[in-house]
């Protein structure tokens, strides 16, 4: 295998897992999580190929394709309703490897995860990236900054703007909850 | 909640993780990707250079002949290959198979074809004929009289290529929306046909294999089909948006296609219940809660059919689905523990010389991630 193929496939072997959850909290699907993070390599090697080009920030090109397929999918995929995915996940991953004694305090924890993860999905994009990147991905505020374009006062002004609108969607009350 | 406790619970989402059977088909996907691209590239190239009369190395030590992989070039080049050396390569390049020289010619030359089919409905027909084609490769791969050594690779490429085309069709599914609703159901309709054909297809491929081929390619098997579902579930989503203009009796054809997808959780949940009767055991209380949370899945989409909610019915079988997936792997694991168990406790009480033969099960069952759909 040539230098370009291995290079992309150690990018892809080193990434996957960050670009499938950030995936996976943009669209709350595991089936498109799946889809459009294959699709998202595949399309980033393409673009690299087909312009015979030189990527300096990898990283900020694939999330860029990632946007643009996350729009797309919910331009496409508008009326979508929420899958019962929040169940499988409390159960299957959960539960697993439990024994039966500790599996009411284990439902009680993943309700309030899956409550995060419906409220992490109600929030700006802009936010929504920053809380995947920076409290679940460990990305450090240079890197951010160098995906985003932006300095690193303006990332860290914004880190404590997203944390503090997800706390305060996940403390709406339930009646004022603004499913779009 | 305060902020210090929500960063403590987003930290627990690092937990979850994607499916590892997935990352691996993905990684395989690419580095095939990459290795068509090349053959592409050097095949064109070997074309040229005969036409030209020049060694393979000097075009490739040219940049800019990479332009060739753009699309206008692969059409000048097919043209050139055409006209060039005749069609006598073309034609053997069509009938060529996963394994032959010439097989990367013909996937160039679909491309082509793709690129210069003008209409959305064009390309969705030819992508509907290129899956058909797939099919027929797969069929005539399996049932050839070679050896397994020189069989199995050809089957799988056959199965990677098949898997590649379904992803591609249903990928572009939603570019259906533009359409006319009548044609956009048509078109659906056809995809839908395809994704059928092609889990017929898988499950006939499997019953002609050896057992040990057969063992050898049951997850590619079985992951070829979820896809071949996958893209009957995208197409059925276009037929249910389109359907109140779609015409003819397209509300009841979808009603049934979605009898059909209830009933086929149903059975795999069933013979589930039997293969564990059969060795005596019950399930575990994962097993039993997973598969207790599929029938209720199963009661909500029926439920939702009566309703008339099919989309509600679809998204609901698709969660169905998944979690009888997730009953499936905790089972098989279950099943392949017991039987290592058994052959230990067989052994234990036995001298050497009494040690029966190790079942088909403890031995060579491939073992099975008993870590489930990746949250």
């Amino acid at each position: 295998m040539q230098s370009n193929e291995q290079k992309f496939l150690d990018f892809y072997d080193k990434n996957v897992m960050k670009i499938y959850r950030y995936v996976y909290f943009r669209v709350g699907s595991q089936e498109a999580a799946q889809d459009l993070s294959s699709e998202a390599f595949t399309k980033t090697w393409q673009y690299l190929i087909n312009g015979n080009r030189q990527i300096e920030n990898l990283s900020a090109l694939i999330y860029q394709i990632c946007r643009n397929l996350i729009s797309d999918h919910f331009r496409y995929n508008s009326d979508i309703s929420i899958p019962l995915e929040g169940v499988s996940d409390n159960i299957s991953d959960k539960i697993i490897g439990e024994s039966e004694s500790v599996i009411v305090g284990k439902a009680e924890d993943c309700f309030q995860l899956d409550q995060i993860k419906e409220c992490l999905k109600l929030i700006r994009p802009e936010y929504q990236e920053l809380i995947i990147w920076y409290y679940i991905d460990d990305f450090e505020v240079p890197e951010i900054a160098q995906i985003l374009g932006k300095t690193e006062g303006a990332i860290r002004t914004s880190l404590s703007r997203a944390i503090a609108a997800l706390r305060d969607q996940i403390e709406r009350p339930a009646s004022d909850v603004d499913r779009h | 909640m305060i902020e210090k406790d929500l960063i403590n619970k987003l930290a627990e989402f690092k937990k979850i993780k994607p499916n590892q059977d997935w990352v691996v088909f993905c990684r395989k996907n690419l580095v095939q990707q990459m290795e068509s691209d090349k053959a592409n590239e050097s095949s064109v190239l070997t074309r040229l250079s005969a036409i030209f009369k020049a060694p393979d190395h000097v075009f490739g030590q040219f940049p800019q002949f990479k332009l060739f992989l753009r699309p206008a070039t692969v059409l000048a080049v097919v043209f050139i290959l055409i006209f060039g050396s005749g069609l006598t390569a073309v034609f053997a390049a069509r009938t060529s198979l996963p394994g032959d020289r010439l097989y990367s010619v013909k996937i160039a030359l679909e491309q082509a074809q793709l690129l210069i089919t003008p209409s959305q409905e064009g390309k969705t027909n030819f992508q509907s004929g290129v899956i058909a084609s797939r099919l027929q490769e797969l069929d005539k791969v399996v049932n050839a009289g070679e050896s397994i050594e020189s069989k199995q690779p050809k089957i799988e490429e056959a199965m990677n290529n098949l898997q590649r085309q379904l992803l591609t069709v249903k990928d572009e599914l939603p570019k259906l929306d533009g359409m006319e609703a009548k044609k956009a159901v048509e078109m659906a309709k056809k995809i839908d046909a395809n994704a059928s054909q092609a889990q017929q297809a898988l499950s006939q491929a499997k019953l002609a294999l050896s057992p040990e081929m057969k063992q050898n390619l049951n997850e590619k098997i079985n992951e070829v089909a979820d896809e071949a579902d996958r893209t009957s579930n995208r197409a059925l989503e276009v037929m249910i948006k389109n359907q109140d203009e779609g015409g003819g009796d397209i509300h009841k054809e979808i009603l049934a296609k979605l009898d059909e997808k209830i009933q086929k959780t149903e059975d795999i949940m069933k013979s589930l219940a039997t293969d564990k009767l059969a060795i005596g055991k019950e399930f575990s209380i994962n097993a039993a809660i997973i598969l207790d949370e599929t029938d209720k899945a199963i009661e909500q989409a029926r439920l939702n059919l009566r309703n008339d909610d099919m989309e509600g019915a679809l998204q609901t079988i698709k969660a169905a689905n998944e979690l009888v997936k997730s009953a499936q792997k905790i089972v098989e694991a279950e099943n392949i523990s017991d039987s290592d168990k058994s052959a230990d406790t067989t052994n234990s009480g036995k001298l050497d010389s009494e040690i029966p033969s190790v079942s088909d099960n403890a031995s060579s069952t491939p073992s099975v991630a008993t870590s489930t759909p990746a949250e």
